[in-house]
């Protein structure tokens, strides 16, 4: 029974199906199944999937967007449970698209991965400037920043928004991963970011690998 | 089948931070609206074009004004966004951007296609237009008609593609509105100066200047099924209207669409994004012209050696190349000239042993 719902939840995920992930959760509770099992299980194994689907061709951007509203929705009703139990996040991550960038579908899947993917999420939205970045970093003590830009005009917002965690001294406290249409590997080493990804399962990858370096050291 | 007008043309397009830059062009709404300003800031373009790369064969020598009635030196599709309601903001060193209207399920089915003799922002344009033919007695140049899905979404976000599983008659309605404002918009343009597209990629005047060539940047996003579930319709009907027509794919895998490409009637030219399987393109497409386009981040930031493999590479995959061309669209300031002169050089080479 247990394993039917978590594999009915695991499935209404990757399925975009908003109102039985939801639904499913409440049942999976009802039957007594530990919070953390629910998410790690069925909805963060469920986004794994869906990035692994993303990454080979078979799902693309609409997909991706339905199956990570579902798992909001979903985390939603897990949230206060998940609270009780204190289950630890991956790691917490300040995102937005960089200054002068209004551009934020990218950004915004990749905020809803990486909350898939259990990370904690400080969106700043779009057009957000390096003081602003520097700001949320001081006031939500991240491991993980994420820059987003889509033009290649504001790319050099993120060398300025690197520049400025660095004039303050909070460059060690944490990983800056970038991506964007227009960003390439080159560039973020150029720029002296620690990660870049092509996309928003990749970003998951990189996050998680960026945030277990840093713990480690 | 295309014929371009000459054997493998290239064609490079400079961001708006290069033309500020150097030249100290600024973009705000009188570069785009102001018929004197428009006059002389594409001439000033068109010989500080000259002035640099000349021996290129870019510019014009001693370049006089001429009446073109939109920006054909740069990359900017805004106005179809604007005249269906999107805020527009303007910038000195880079193109307008739209503002996403987010519009809500009510707003988007009450949304009708404009009438554009009376819609504030394109009956600027139109006195634009009345103010240089008459003086100077007819017009050039176009206007960048954005594209049906990038338009659909700058009106209502990414909720488009929650729209395409969730409410696909609303989503329909959005492109039906954004179709019937893009047919209106070229229809008028072509009936004043005879093209609609130099201003989506110059490498179409270059080619063949009658050419229409629909912007389709964010096809990239969606699967090639969504595509024929959603766009393909669209496409054979604009194909139909505006031929000769072509798709603008300047994502990184036109391969993955390409036999959905096919089956559209008169789809006879494609502006192929760097990324792209050309080899596969080509198979799918075996008689189109291929306007090859590079990577305007790789231009700026490899060596002139590096970007002329990427040139030769995208050419050695290309199929005939009486059917290809070349192009780097959205160079910013940061480029070499060098790097724009390699690519050049390359063509000139193989039009010296090809052509």
């Amino acid at each position: 029974m247990t394993e039917q719902v978590l594999q009915e939840l695991y499935d209404s995920i990757i399925k975009g199906d908003r109102k039985t992930a939801k639904d499913r959760v409440q049942a999976a509770l009802d039957a007594g199944l530990a919070p953390d099992t629910i998410l790690k299980d069925a909805m963060i194994a469920a986004m794994t999937k869906v990035g692994e689907m993303f990454s080979c061709g078979e799902y693309y951007v609409p997909e991706m967007l339905i199956a990570a509203k579902a798992m909001q929705e979903a985390l939603a009703v897990l949230k206060p449970h998940l609270v009780q139990t204190k289950v630890k996040s991956e790691g917490k991550a300040v995102i937005g698209t960089v200054s002068g960038d209004l551009h934020d579908i990218g950004k915004n899947l990749v905020a809803m991965m990486l909350e898939g993917a259990g990370f904690e999420i400080v969106d700043l939205g779009s057009d957000v400037t390096p003081a602003k970045f520097v700001q949320a970093i001081r006031a939500n003590n991240p491991d993980l920043v994420g820059m987003s830009a889509l033009l290649t005009t504001t790319m050099p917002s993120m060398k300025a928004t690197l520049d400025a965690i660095r004039a303050e001294g909070l460059k060690d406290q944490v990983q800056v991963m970038i991506g964007g249409a227009p960003v390439t590997e080159d560039y973020a080493h150029k720029i002296g970011a620690d990660g870049f990804a092509p996309d928003a399962s990749r970003a998951v990858q990189l996050a998680k690998s960026l945030v277990s370096a840093k713990r480690r050291v | 089948m295309i014929a371009s007008k000459s054997f493998l043309p290239v064609e490079v397009v400079f961001h708006p931070s290069w033309w500020h830059r150097h030249y100290g062009i600024t973009f705000r709404e009188d570069f785009f609206f102001d018929a004197c300003k428009r006059v002389a800031c594409e001439q000033a373009m068109r010989a500080a074009l000259y002035a640099r790369f000349g021996d290129l064969g870019l510019g014009e020598r001693n370049a006089a004004p001429r009446p073109v009635i939109g920006p054909v030196n740069i990359a900017a599709g805004w106005l179809p966004s604007g005249v269906l309601g999107c805020e527009i903001r303007f910038y000195d060193r880079a193109s307008p951007e739209v503002i996403p209207a987010n519009l809500s399920d009510e707003q988007v089915m009450a949304l009708e296609a404009p009438d554009l003799e009376t819609n504030m922002l394109f009956s600027k344009t139109i006195h634009m237009m009345d103010a240089l033919e008459a003086q100077y007695g007819y017009l050039e140049g176009d206007l960048n008609w954005e594209g049906l899905q990038n338009v659909a979404l700058n009106l209502r976000g990414s909720q488009l593609f929650v729209d395409y599983y969730e409410n696909p008659a609303l989503a329909r309605h959005l492109l039906d509105v954004v179709a019937a404002t893009l047919k209106k918009i070229t229809t008028y343009v072509r009936k004043r100066t005879r093209s609609t597209s130099i201003a989506v990629n110059r490498i179409v005047g270059a080619v063949d200047p009658r050419i229409s060539l629909h912007p389709n940047c964010s096809v990239q996003m969606i699967s090639p099924k969504m595509y024929h579930e959603f766009l393909l319709s669209y496409e054979r009907e604009l194909a139909s209207e505006l031929n000769p027509y072509g798709v603008h794919h300047c994502g990184v895998d036109m391969h993955k669409v390409a036999k959905e490409y096919a089956q559209v009637a008169g789809l006879e030219f494609f502006d192929v994004g760097w990324g792209s399987d050309i080899a596969a393109c080509r198979s799918a497409l075996p008689n189109a012209f291929f306007s090859l386009r590079l990577s305007p981040i790789r231009v700026a930031i490899l060596t002139p050696e590096q970007v002329a493999e990427d040139a030769e590479g995208l050419l050695h995959a290309a199929g005939p190349l009486s059917q290809a061309a070349l192009c780097c669209i959205n160079l910013d300031d940061s480029t070499p000239d060098e790097n724009v002169r390699a690519i050049f050089r390359v063509a000139e080479r193989y039009r010296r042993y090809c052509g």
